[in-house]
């Protein structure tokens, strides 16, 4: 047994023994009117509290709803020493007895995680506790209960001097700040009860009822005893303020087996429902349905990238902690199959969680199977339309160049040689200087449509190979660059411009922005697969989302199933490798 | 003299020009076979080739040059291409480069330059594009093995590089041949060549030197 386990049981030991020995002590009590009464609230109170308390406890040891009711429950039991004969147990009993209340309502506010939401709350629970045990000692240096109307009380221990007029009016200022507490804390409570979702209002709306439900009755107590109406009326309105209040473990309790009986009936019906081989994309409905998150969400892993995307394979991105959206991962046989995005009180029971995605894991493997093809159909649809965005703007370029460039000069020789042909006769000379002119034109033009021509398809590659088109491009570079490893001879036409796009680019992009002083093109196979990486020993800080060119690259290598990475930390030069799959 | 162009019009252009220049075309050829087939019959001096050409419109011309080369080593072989490709040019000069020549078809538009291209092939000399001898020269490389040499050795040396004659490179550069003859010892100097008396052999000094 775990040290935590025989700590558990030391208090519920304790607990056990406390509610004897008050029990004992109400029951011979010689000043209160119904022991009967009282020795069954006493322990039913007690009792519930610190049982239920532990219980929860020992279940959930992280939360702490279970420690503050134990914690209640024993200080109920503190205060019901008040109802012994023994004037130091009576006087410390009577003097604390209000602690449990602060407690409880410690314990309401802090539900359903264990913890204080605000710092608001934290210094109302604060001063909660101050005023019901600092605050009502002063009250017990003036009170004498015998001259007070118990006749048959013990007397008051830390009595210095008996006035009943400062115990009026001190008694009346402590009442008036419990009362403005009791509002506070049941304004809070309906408030959260309204603002609670679907999810957190199965755990917490009954207990919040009976927290309010107290609040009210305590509220009422205090009011007629402040009031004066008469002490029987008091008594009764005390004791049944304690009835809904005594009912909050149990309700508690309730509220959880009830909810691990639904969800466990739930959880029951979902593995009945996947053994029947649900539709497609009906895991969300019942994951919400056996969970009871309306709001609840899949993602589906996509290896390859990294990352979730959802139903429609569109790239997602996971809540932050503390916006209430909680993610639970489902595994299946040690790799990432999809998470579960869920409000984050599911978390409660987070085991419940974990069942409803194991039982679905395989189902949900499928539909990760959807979606990654989602995805993919989603990224060859974008990659599509940028190539087609590619073609366009490298033909209007095309375009643009030729009329430019070569159409101009042509246009211009044709002029010259026309204006020639007219002074041939009477100015040779003039005539041969603009003979001349077309022929430098000529080989201007001539010149640029060799390179538009080169830059449309390498004739090189077509006639020699990657290999040769590659000692081209590098001789070319203006760094040195230098061609290492062997591509091998059994790529398709598109597989070797792929690659030869690829060197181009990456080379290209060193000359202009890199500030490198040499560049190494590497080839090489890898499980089956043509690898091509271009370094270079630059400034580094390349970002692959920046800029068409890269992109353009990525979308020319996914047209023959290929992957770009780009490697390019600041200060450390950039890698730029291409895999494309061959053979 | 054999001409050997798929385009019938280049052809018949290049054929007018080299007759108009006291040169006799004996053939012409469409394609990589015929032209193999003509030149075994004709036996002529000179093949000018058209790189791409059929059957297969690659490099058909280069290979039909390269074999050409080795059949018929009394052929000069000129090899015309639309783009320079310095491997081409390498591939095609091996490890000899005399009666050899690798121009851009744009260089018969200068019939003077051309005309004294395709004599030099003729007599066993090479012919090199400057464009190929500018892309070996212009190579970046790490340690650049030609600062040593002072821009006129440059530009003595790219000349040198294309099959010229120290005849020619003075008449080029406006200089005597006694300071061409210097320059180039100096440049074989420099880059530790061993002297090479004919034009096609330092051709081939220089292309080895700069492939390395």
């Amino acid at each position: 047994m775990s040290p935590f386990r025989r700590a558990l049981l030391g208090l519920a030991a304790a607990g056990v023994g406390f509610g004897l020995l008050d029990a004992t002590l109400t029951a011979t009590s010689d000043f209160i009117l119904l022991p009967g009464l009282w020795v069954a609230m006493t322990l039913w109170l007690g009792w519930g509290f610190i049982g239920v308390g532990l219980f929860a406890w020992a279940r959930r040891p992280d939360n702490r709803v279970g420690a503050l009711m134990a914690a209640t429950g024993f200080a109920w039991f503190l205060g019901a020493l008040g109802f012994s004969d023994t004037p130091l147990l009576f006087t410390v009993g009577q003097m604390l007895g209000s602690v449990f209340f602060v407690a409880g309502v410690h314990l309401l506010l802090a539900f359903p995680t264990g913890r204080l939401r605000s710092s608001f709350d934290r210094r109302l629970v604060t001063v909660g506790y101050l005023l019901t045990t600092i605050g009502v000692l002063p009250l017990w240096l003036f009170a004498e209960p015998r001259d007070l109307g118990c006749d048959n009380c013990p007397h008051n221990v830390f009595l210095i001097q008996a006035n009943s007029s400062v115990v009026d009016v001190y008694g009346l200022l402590i009442n008036v700040v419990a009362l403005v507490i009791i509002v506070v804390v049941a304004v809070s409570l309906v408030r959260r009860w309204r603002d609670a979702t679907e999810a957190e209002r199965r755990f917490v709306v009954p207990v919040y009822a009976a927290g309010v439900a107290l609040m009210v009755a305590v509220f009422v107590s205090i009011g007629v005893q402040t009031t004066g109406t008469g002490d029987t009326v008091a008594e009764i309105a005390f004791i049944a303020a304690l009835i809904p209040f005594g009912l909050v473990p149990w309700l508690f309790l309730a509220t959880l087996v009830r909810s691990r009986m639904i969800q466990g009936g739930a959880v029951g019906q979902l593995i009945a429902r996947l053994g029947e081989a649900p539709p497609r994309g009906e895991m969300r409905e019942a994951l919400s349905r056996a969970l009871r998150d309306p709001s609840l969400e899949l993602l589906y892993w996509i290896p390859d990238d990294r990352r979730y995307v959802d139903a429609r394979g569109h790239a997602v991105d996971l809540p932050d902690p503390g916006t209430g959206r909680t993610v639970s991962p489902v595994e299946r046989e040690g790799r990432p199959v999809a998470a579960i995005v869920h409000d984050a009180s599911l978390l409660e029971d987070p085991e419940l969680v974990r069942t409803a995605g194991a039982a679905a894991a395989l189902a949900l493997e499928n539909e990760r199977l959807d979606a990654e093809l989602r995805a993919k159909v989603e990224e060859l649809r974008e990659s599509r339309a940028r190539m087609l965005r590619a073609g366009l703007e490298d033909r209007r370029a095309l375009e643009r160049n030729l009329h430019d460039g070569a159409q101009q000069r042509l246009v211009s020789m044709a002029l010259n040689l026309r204006l020639a042909r007219s002074k041939l006769r009477d100015d040779p000379v003039a005539a041969e200087v603009l003979i001349d002119g077309a022929g430098s034109e000529l080989d201007e033009a001539l010149a640029e449509l060799r390179e538009l021509a080169r830059g449309i398809h390498p004739a090189v590659l077509t006639e020699r190979g990657l290999a040769p088109a590659l000692a081209t491009l590098a001789g070319r570079a203006p760094l040195p660059v230098e061609v290492i490893g062997d591509p091998g001879a059994d790529l398709s036409e598109a597989q070797e411009l792929a690659a030869y796009f690829v060197v181009s680019e990456a080379l290209t992009n060193v000359a202009k922005y890199a500030h490198a002083s040499q560049a190494v093109v590497n080839l090489g196979r890898e499980n089956g697969r043509l690898v091509v990486e271009v370094a270079d020993d630059g400034v580094g800080g390349a970002d692959p989302k920046r800029g068409t060119g890269l992109q353009g690259l990525a979308d020319r290598l996914a047209a023959v199933d290929g992957r770009l990475e780009v490697d390019s930390p600041q200060g450390r030069g950039t890698t730029v490798r291409a895999r494309i799959p061959c053979g | 003299m054999i001409v050997a162009d798929d385009s019938v019009l280049l052809r018949e252009g290049i054929v007018r020009l080299l007759e108009e220049s006291g040169f006799e075309v004996v053939a012409q050829a469409g394609d990589a076979d015929d032209l193999l087939r003509k030149v075994n019959a004709h036996k002529p001096d000179v093949a000018i080739v058209d790189i791409r050409m059929p059957p297969t419109n690659t490099d058909d011309g280069l290979r039909a040059a390269i074999a050409i080369r080795h059949s018929h080593p009394g052929t000069g072989v000129l090899v015309l291409s639309q783009y320079v490709e310095e491997g081409y040019a390498l591939d095609l000069v091996g490890d000899a480069a005399g009666g050899v020549g690798y121009l851009l078809k744009d260089r018969v538009a200068d019939v003077e330059r051309f005309v004294d291209s395709v004599k030099r092939v003729a007599e066993g000399g090479s012919a090199l594009d400057p464009e190929v001898v500018s892309q070996l020269l212009g190579r970046a490389r790490r340690e650049d093995p030609l600062e040593v040499l002072t821009p006129r050795e440059r530009e003595v040396l790219e000349l040198m590089a294309e099959g010229r004659s120290n005849h020619a490179i003075s008449e080029q550069l406006v200089i005597t041949e006694r300071a061409v003859e210097k320059h180039v010892t100096s440049i074989f100097g420099k880059l530790d060549l061993t002297p090479a008396p004919e034009d096609h052999r330092r051709v081939l000094a220089v292309l080895t030197f700069l492939r390395a």
